[in-house]
């Protein structure tokens, strides 16, 4: 098992060196901290009744590399809904939010709903020994398996909820990247999913970009072994890598 | 032109008789209370340089049929992005909210981004007078479309924005991405459109794009056109429900 990402401190999550923005070294990674916003809208307001169908993103300031404080509060609390919010707080200010939504389970209507989620025709994760494993030659819809090696947090197992959450940012480099830049940093990203994930792998496919004056919006579909389980979306701003 | 949703009297939106709930007719309609959330944060953050790529609009809580309010605020206000909030105020609490994530517009980068946003067999909207003028592609439900051409102001005295424009028809993205062959038995939650610009023209167009659901919990999208391309995407998140009229 590979270090984690974090360790709890009497101070907040330390980071490890794993935890470090691929866009500024100096920075923490924006996708982690997506990750420890899941982590506790979920240890906070999970519900075996409920299911996480939303959770929307906000990496609106670059993390300093330092401790982080995480906390979160309820929103609304309904019969069928719930909505909460958490945040990310540092030495320089709150850093990143996040707002769930959870709808109750209940009964599939009859009707079907016509679809046309695209084939995922992907190779048999069990035979991939990368933790990003991008396949496929058609760049207009990249596929990729991602097996999250590294624990989260010391000392905790990754839930099927955060799991999820940790690949939905890579809505961004698999919807915005050029053939071979990537070019936009993401400001957010929103996940949205009819069910939990089943086994450790995540599987995503590029579902459309849109983009002017340095500005882009873009979509993934979200997959497990069983089939797809919803879509991740990013708006993104145009940027150069630090480093 | 018929007559506005909503009327601003006194700071509070007075609800038109049209602007009542599909689902619960008691009850305010969501996609405007969508609406009011998107126009109050143009009027106070919108800004040329900026460009509104993200709007998220929680709809919590039935609406009763009464006036509202709408509050807006900041949280965060950087170089490059302004991210605010908006919430919809009724006698019984807060029953909708909005976030807003603005980027600043500048250089595009140079490379191209290989992409395969779907077919847009839309029909020509010049002419079309329907508001929500849906269509079918060759029988095809899987990649239906609609215009949307809004037939009257969201507020008295008002013109719509392109921003207001397009938050108002975002919401249908849950019926095109959620509706059976012939009924729309999920309910949304909420919407979240992304917008790589402002839309041009009068006519908004959208696409289904994908549906998954499971123990009656929905999620879809649908990509979002104007007349000269696609702009965005709209999501939504829905539970299942049964119409009471």
């Amino acid at each position: 098992m590979r270090p984690a990402y974090f360790t709890p401190t009497d101070d907040g999550f330390a980071p490890g060196e794993s935890a470090r923005s691929w866009w500024v070294p100096g920075m923490i990674h924006g996708r982690l901290l997506g990750g420890l916003l899941a982590r506790e809208l979920e240890t906070a307001h999970g519900d075996p009744e409920f299911q996480f169908s939303r959770l929307t993103v906000d990496m609106f300031r670059n993390a300093p590399f330092e401790p982080v404080q995480v906390s979160s509060v309820v929103v609304r609390e309904g019969r069928r809904i719930r909505v909460t919010e958490a945040t990310v707080t540092t030495s320089v200010g709150v850093v990143a939010r996040a707002s769930a939504v959870q709808l109750r389970r209940g009964e599939q209507p009859a009707g079907p709903v016509p679809t046309r989620t695209p084939v995922w025709d992907a190779p048999d994760p069990a035979t991939l020994r990368r933790s990003f494993s991008e396949f496929g030659d058609d760049p207009s819809r990249r596929r990729m398996w991602i097996r999250e090696k590294s624990p989260l947090v010391d000392g905790e197992t990754l839930s099927p909820f955060v799991r999820v959450a940790l690949a939905a940012d890579m809505a961004s480099p698999l919807a915005h990247r050029s053939h071979d830049e990537l070019e936009f940093i993401n400001a957010d990203y929103t996940l949205v999913l009819s069910r939990d994930p089943v086994g450790a792998h995540i599987g995503l496919e590029s579902g459309g970009h849109a983009s002017d004056a340095g500005v882009a919006a873009g979509h993934i579909t979200m997959h497990d072994a069983d089939g797809p389980i919803g879509f991740s979306m990013a708006v993104a701003v145009a940027n150069v890598r630090a480093g | 032109m018929r007559p506005a949703f909503f009327t601003l009297t006194d700071g509070r939106f007075v609800p038109d008789e049209d602007a009542r709930s599909w689902w619960t007719p008691g009850m305010l309609s969501g996609p405007l209370l969508g609406g009011l959330l998107a126009r109050a944060l143009d009027t106070a953050f919108g800004s040329p340089e900026f460009q509104f790529s993200r709007l998220t609009v929680d709809l919590f809580r039935n609406a009763p049929f009464e006036p509202v309010e709408v509050s807006t605020e900041v949280i965060r206000e950087g170089r490059r992005i302004r991210v605010t909030e908006a919430k919809v105020l009724t006698s019984i609490g807060v029953v909708a909210r909005a976030s807003a994530v603005q980027l600043r517009r500048g250089e595009q980068p140079p490379s191209p981004v290989p992409t395969r946003t779907p077919a847009w067999d839309a029909p020509d909207p010049a002419g079309i007078t329907d508001p929500y003028a849906g269509f079918v592609p060759d029988g095809d439900h899987s990649r239906r479309g609609m215009w949307v051409h809004a037939d009257r102001p969201l507020v008295t005295g008002e013109e719509l924005t392109p921003f207001v424009r397009v938050a108002l028809a975002a919401d249908e993205g849950s019926p095109m991405a959620h509706r059976g062959e012939t009924e729309l038995e999920f309910i949304n939650a909420d919407y979240t459109l992304t917008l790589s610009r402002d839309p041009v023209g009068e006519y908004i167009g959208l696409a289904a794009g994908g549906h998954v659901s499971e123990d009656g919990v929905a999620v879809g999208h649908a990509t979002v056109h104007d007349v000269e391309g696609p702009i965005g995407f709209s999501m939504s998140i829905a539970v299942a429900n049964v119409r009471t009229v």
